[in-house]
This record gives C-alpha cells, sequence and structure tokens, in this order.
C-alpha cells in the first residue's frame, strides 16, 4: 500500500521523477562503466607477457623496452649487434632465450622476426603458451605465421602469398617485392598484441634488408650465426632458476661492448600501470562526482516538491499517518528513484559493452568483457542507494516538521 | 459514556504569537449530537480541530476524546486513535490528487490499527447513499468536480463509522444549492456519530442539534455549563 502510494505520488509529478532517474541512470552508467573499463584494460594489461623472466633491448628506459617488445607500441632506439646476443645467451643462468627484430610491417601490422622459440616460451596470461588454431610454425626462409586479428582482419587463410613493407607505416613505399612469403601457420587469439603482428624466421628479416637469397631454402640449411646474423631489437630470457635472475640482470646492464637494458616484465607492467594509474583514480574520482551530483539534483527534487506536497501531508496526517510513515514515504521515494535509475544504468551499461565490444577490439585492441562484475554493480547500487537514504533524511525531516505542525486549514 | 467531547481548563498559546491564545475553560459535546461551531477566521478555529484530533499537542488543560483523555497517549497512540475513530473533512484538498477516488475513500485503512480493519462491502452501501458510481470512484481525484471530491470526502470520513466525525469548512467552496445537500447528506449519512461542524457561515447553523460560538465558548467560565 505504501509502495503503491509512492509509485502514485511520483508518477504524478513524472517528468521531474524521469529526469531524476535519467540523471542517476546516466551516472551510474559512467561509474560502472568507468571501473569496467579499468578492471578489464587492467586484466589485458597484465595478461600480455607471462613466463619472460627478463627482457632485453638496446639501453632504453623499462617502459620504453616494454612497450615496444611486448605492445609493439614505438620503436626500439638501438638493435643489438648479433655478437651481443651470443654473449648474453651463453652465460651460465641462461635456460632459454628468443630473439625479435621489428620495423618492418604488412598492411599496418607489425612483422615480426623471430625463431620457433618463441611460439614454444613466449607465454601469455597465465602462463599459456601461444598455439595454432591452423598449420604449425615456419620451417623455410618465406613462410609467415598470422596473429589471430591479423589473419581474421584481413581475411588471410593458409598457403596465401604475402609481400612485406619495409617500415611501420601503414602506407609503404618501399616493398620488399622480391619476397613474398607464404602463411603457414595462423595463430590462436590470445587478447593480446601478440595477436596484432605476423611472424617471419629472423634470417627472413635478414633477407629483406640485406641479402638476395632468391631459394626458399629450409631453415635448417641456412642457421642463424653463420650467413645470418642479424642485429635484434630486443630478446626475451629465461633463468635457471628465480633466484640467478637479478644476478642475471645485473650481468647484463654492466655488459661492456655495447649498452644494454634489462627488465623484469612485472616490474615494468606494474611500473607502466602506475601511470596509468593515475587516469584511472582521477576518472573513478570523476565518476564519484557524477553520481553525487545526481544524487544532490534528487535531493533538491525531493525538497521543491515539499512545498506543493504541504496538502498530501496534511491529508495523510488527518487520516492518522504517523510522522514515521511521512519520514518513509519520502526515503522509500528517493529509495525508488535510485534503485530504477541505477537499473536503468546499468542496462545501458550492458547495452553500451555489447556494442562497443567489437569497436573497442577493433580500434584499441582490447578484449574485454560485455558484462560488469555483478559484485562490484552490486556494491554500487549499495552505495547509492545508502546515499540516497541518507540524503532523503533532509527533506524527510523537513515534512516531518511540517506534518507536526500540519494545520488541517487546508 | 456521556460525551463525545469534553474539555477542562484548556489553553494554547501560539509558540510565535504570544499576544494571541485560545482558552476554553470548559465545553462538552454529547454523544450523537450534532454541533454547529461558529467561528470567524482567525479565532482558532482550525486550532481547535488540532488540538480535537490529537495534531496539536502544545496546550494545558484536559481534552478527552470518546472517553480518551489525549495527553495520556503517545504521539503514535493519537495518529492511530485518530485514525480508528475520528473522521475529518476539510474545507477543500481533501484527496489526494493522484489516487482514484475509491483508493482515497480507503487509504485511512492503512493506519488503523487491524482488529478495525474494514470488509468492503461497507464502503459499497455508503457509496449509495452518496450517490458515488462505480466509474466515478475510478477516476482520478484532481478529474472530479469539487461537488463530487466533497462527497468522496465524506465517503472517506464516514467509512469505517467513525464515532467523531470533524468538519472544517467542509462547503466554503460550494454554492448555495450544494451546499444545503451536502449538509443534509453529511448529517444524514453521520446518524449515528457526533458530529462538529465549525464554520463562518450562520446560515447552515439550522442543520444542527446545537449551535455555538467559538467566541462565547472562549469567555463563559467553567461554572457555566453549556452542553
Amino acid at each position: 500500500m505504501l509502495l503503491k502510494l509512492v509509485l502514485a505520488s511520483l508518477w504524478s509529478r513524472r517528468v521531474m521523477a524521469i529526469l531524476t532517474c535519467t540523471s542517476i541512470a546516466i551516472s551510474m552508467l559512467v561509474l560502472i562503466g568507468v571501473e569496467h573499463l579499468r578492471a578489464e584494460i587492467k586484466s589485458n594489461f597484465e595478461r600480455t607477457v607471462s613466463g619472460v623472466d627478463l627482457i632485453v633491448g638496446g639501453r632504453t628506459s623499462g617502459i620504453n623496452l616494454l612497450l615496444f617488445s611486448v605492445f609493439k607500441i614505438g620503436n626500439p632506439s638501438n638493435n643489438i649487434l648479433w655478437k651481443s646476443y651470443q654473449d648474453i645467451i651463453n652465460i651460465n643462468q641462461v635456460a632459454w632465450s628468443v630473439p625479435i627484430s621489428m620495423g618492418d610491417s604488412h598492411k599496418g601490422f607489425s612483422v615480426i622476426g623471430t625463431t620457433n622459440d618463441y611460439f614454444e616460451y613466449f607465454k601469455y596470461a597465465d602462463k599459456q603458451k601461444i598455439s595454432f588454431v591452423q598449420g604449425k610454425s615456419f620451417t623455410r626462409l618465406y613462410e609467415v605465421v598470422l596473429g589471430a586479428d591479423v589473419a581474421k582482419k584481413l581475411g588471410y587463410s593458409l598457403d596465401q602469398s604475402l609481400v612485406m613493407s619495409h617500415g611501420t607505416a601503414k602506407v609503404s613505399f618501399t616493398h620488399h617485392d622480391d619476397h613474398s612469403f607464404k602463411v603457414v601457420g595462423i595463430l590462436k587469439p590470445t587478447g593480446t598484441p601478440a595477436d596484432q603482428s605476423l611472424y617471419i624466421p629472423l634470417q627472413g628479416i635478414d633477407i629483406l634488408h640485406n641479402k638476395q637469397e632468391i631459394q626458399n631454402k629450409l631453415l635448417v640449411d641456412v642457421p642463424l650465426g653463420k650467413n645470418y646474423q642479424p642485429q635484434l631489437s630486443a630478446f626475451f630470457v629465461g633463468s635457471k632458476s628465480k633466484i640467478a635472475i637479478l644476478r642475471l640482470q645485473r650481468n647484463i646492464n654492466q655488459y661492456v661492448q655495447e649498452p644494454l637494458s634489462a627488465i623484469l616484465p612485472t616490474l615494468a607492467l606494474r611500473e607502466l600501470w602506475q601511470i596509468v594509474g593515475t587516469v584511472e583514480i582521477s576518472l573513478m574520482i570523476i565518476s564519484w562526482l557524477i553520481l553525487a551530483t545526481a544524487l544532490i539534483c534528487m535531493t533538491t527534487m525531493l525538497l521543491a516538491s515539499m512545498k506543493e506536497r504541504e496538502r498530501e501531508l496534511a491529508v495523510l496526517r488527518a487520516l492518522g499517518a504517523n510522522e514515521y510513515i511521512i519520514i518513509l514515504l519520502i526515503g522509500a521515494e528517493a529509495l525508488v528513484l535510485t534503485l530504477i535509475g541505477a537499473l536503468v544504468g546499468y542496462v545501458l551499461v550492458t547495452v553500451g559493452l555489447l556494442f562497443g565490444q567489437a569497436l573497442l577490439e577493433q580500434h584499441f585492441a582490447l578484449y574485454i568483457q560485455p558484462y560488469a562484475d555483478l559484485t562490484t554493480v552490486g556494491y554500487y547500487f549499495l552505495i547509492a542507494a545508502s546515499a540516497a537514504i541518507l540524503l532523503s533524511f533532509v527533506p524527510a525531516l523537513i515534512a516531518y516538521k511540517k506534518s507536526l505542525m500540519a494545520s488541517l486549514n487546508y | 459514556m456521556p460525551h463525545s467531547l469534553s474539555i477542562k481548563n484548556l489553553l494554547f498559546t501560539w509558540p510565535k504569537k504570544s499576544d494571541f491564545s485560545l482558552e476554553i475553560p470548559n465545553w462538552q459535546v454529547e454523544t450523537g449530537k450534532k454541533v454547529f461551531l461558529y467561528g470567524r477566521s482567525g479565532q482558532g478555529k482550525s486550532t481547535l480541530l488540532n488540538l480535537i484530533s490529537g495534531i496539536e499537542n502544545r496546550y494545558s488543560g484536559h481534552i478527552q476524546v470518546l472517553g480518551q483523555d489525549l495527553a495520556s497517549l503517545s504521539q503514535r497512540q493519537k495518529d492511530t486513535f485518530r485514525a480508528n475513530n475520528i473522521g475529518i473533512i476539510f474545507q477543500q484538498f481533501n484527496l489526494l490528487p493522484y489516487l482514484s477516488a475509491e483508493q482515497n475513500i480507503l487509504l485511512a485503512q492503512r493506519f488503523k490499527s487491524s482488529d478495525k480493519k474494514l470488509q468492503p462491502e461497507n464502503l459499497a452501501s455508503i457509496c449509495d447513499r452518496l450517490e458515488l458510481t462505480r466509474s466515478l470512484l475510478k477516476q482520478k481525484a484532481n478529474e472530479l468536480s469539487v461537488g463530487q471530491q466533497q462527497r468522496v470526502a465524506v465517503a472517506r470520513a464516514l467509512y469505517g463509522s467513525p464515532r467523531l466525525i470533524i468538519a472544517d469548512e467542509p462547503t466554503s467552496a460550494l454554492d448555495t444549492q450544494t451546499r444545503e445537500q451536502f449538509i443534509q447528506l453529511l448529517l444524514d449519512s453521520a446518524q449515528s456519530s457526533t458530529v462538529i461542524f465549525v464554520s463562518h457561515d450562520m446560515s447552515l447553523a439550522p442543520h444542527f442539534d446545537q449551535q455555538l460560538d467559538l467566541a462565547r465558548l472562549q469567555q463563559q467560565r467553567s461554572d457555566l455549563d453549556v452542553a
């Protein structure tokens, strides 16, 4: 009965009620949306690299090294000589290494020269290997493996021939026309930047720039280190024991023949996230402020309605409604408005995410879940509802005072 | 119980206007009587009604309604007591505009103690007497004419057969013709109840068992028994 009364009363002031609900819905949309995106970006972020103990590159900052080697953002400042690479991986503590060479592209996607070890040792998420959906790794000079997104977006399939361009711009004028690469494998989607690259043998990179090997020889016949000593952009290192990692890092950083940087990926990720984190905090503060504004607007609306509702309250009092019922009535009204608004906001977020998912994936390579975490949403609902009830005490107490002095003279 | 209302040495002073006060030394209303209380505006009519119905509490003296001393009840008990026993009709704006006429009539049920809640059959007979049709009952209160609204207000005041009915200038918004009909309807429908009808319109006085002037009620000494 009380709820019916509240709903009927709200409906009689529906324009204001709908506007109030809308502002609460929008604030909830922002709050849930921002939090969801933050959580999703963070998890995307954290799954990019796993199982790698050190990343080594030319002397540069840890973040820069992480950005170009893992996120394929930016460029390496210096290349590493083949000899330096050999020296490092011959250190006792090194268990495995994966060299990468970057700087070429195919239709805007980066081309990475590497070895078969890449698919064996470079891991993502929770130490998951990058596996093949189709085909296998390269065994010959002119063979290429495609990241999941590359295959999907460019519509490539096995056995197709591709031409690589020099430089990383989308439109490049120096095509390595003589060299067409055959697709031999397509990788499973990982939800990381690894999906956005093409992988060719290191020897292939060398050919693109220096050598003119026409024959599509087997890789075992043209081993690295003899005729092929390509310069590297970076390499990933696995250590024999966890304890040795720091010592290995120090050794690499102190390597005298060439200035090198070795970083711990987890530390660099954390460092990078801290930069992003400032933005994240300001976004969260803004979201909360928007919610606060919406709730205060609701209180204002309730306060403004008090004047015109004096009669309504007088009638209720005359009929025997006590002051608690009056307070309850106003509180329930605030709660109904907030919960409807919050619910609409949640639905909007979900719909928005369902539609925005593809866009985010396409433009930012962000893989997000379309459904916001229900615990978080519930927590926001609870906070919004509690704040609404608290704030409703302002108009409710005014109504209470009015009802105490309610005159029957209407 | 001979008296529906008994007031002794009532003194009420407006908190913000110390120069004006309402003072009633002695007033009793017999059960079942229909009383016309005349008062000019600003004389404290509404305050008196607020005191009797237990909404206004800042007074000294004794107010006994239906044998119940109001001072002995808590505010909540007073509210429930009012819901159970007193029907109130205002000058105007009796109804919640966004509820239907029927919902308005039934509204008071929400605030009654459980043993006083009524079966809907009683509603039908009241509505019959007041010529409130089914279709009219389904209409929103703000879609009704003033006359219809006042009839709905009477129906609500009568529903549940309250022992005391208080009316505060309920006819002031009506024209002379409807006014007469309305008074007759109210008095006929409220046969067994005590009615206290407050107005500044002396022409309505002849309809009632007793006529009183609020000004004289305030002047008389407690040894004069006015009943």
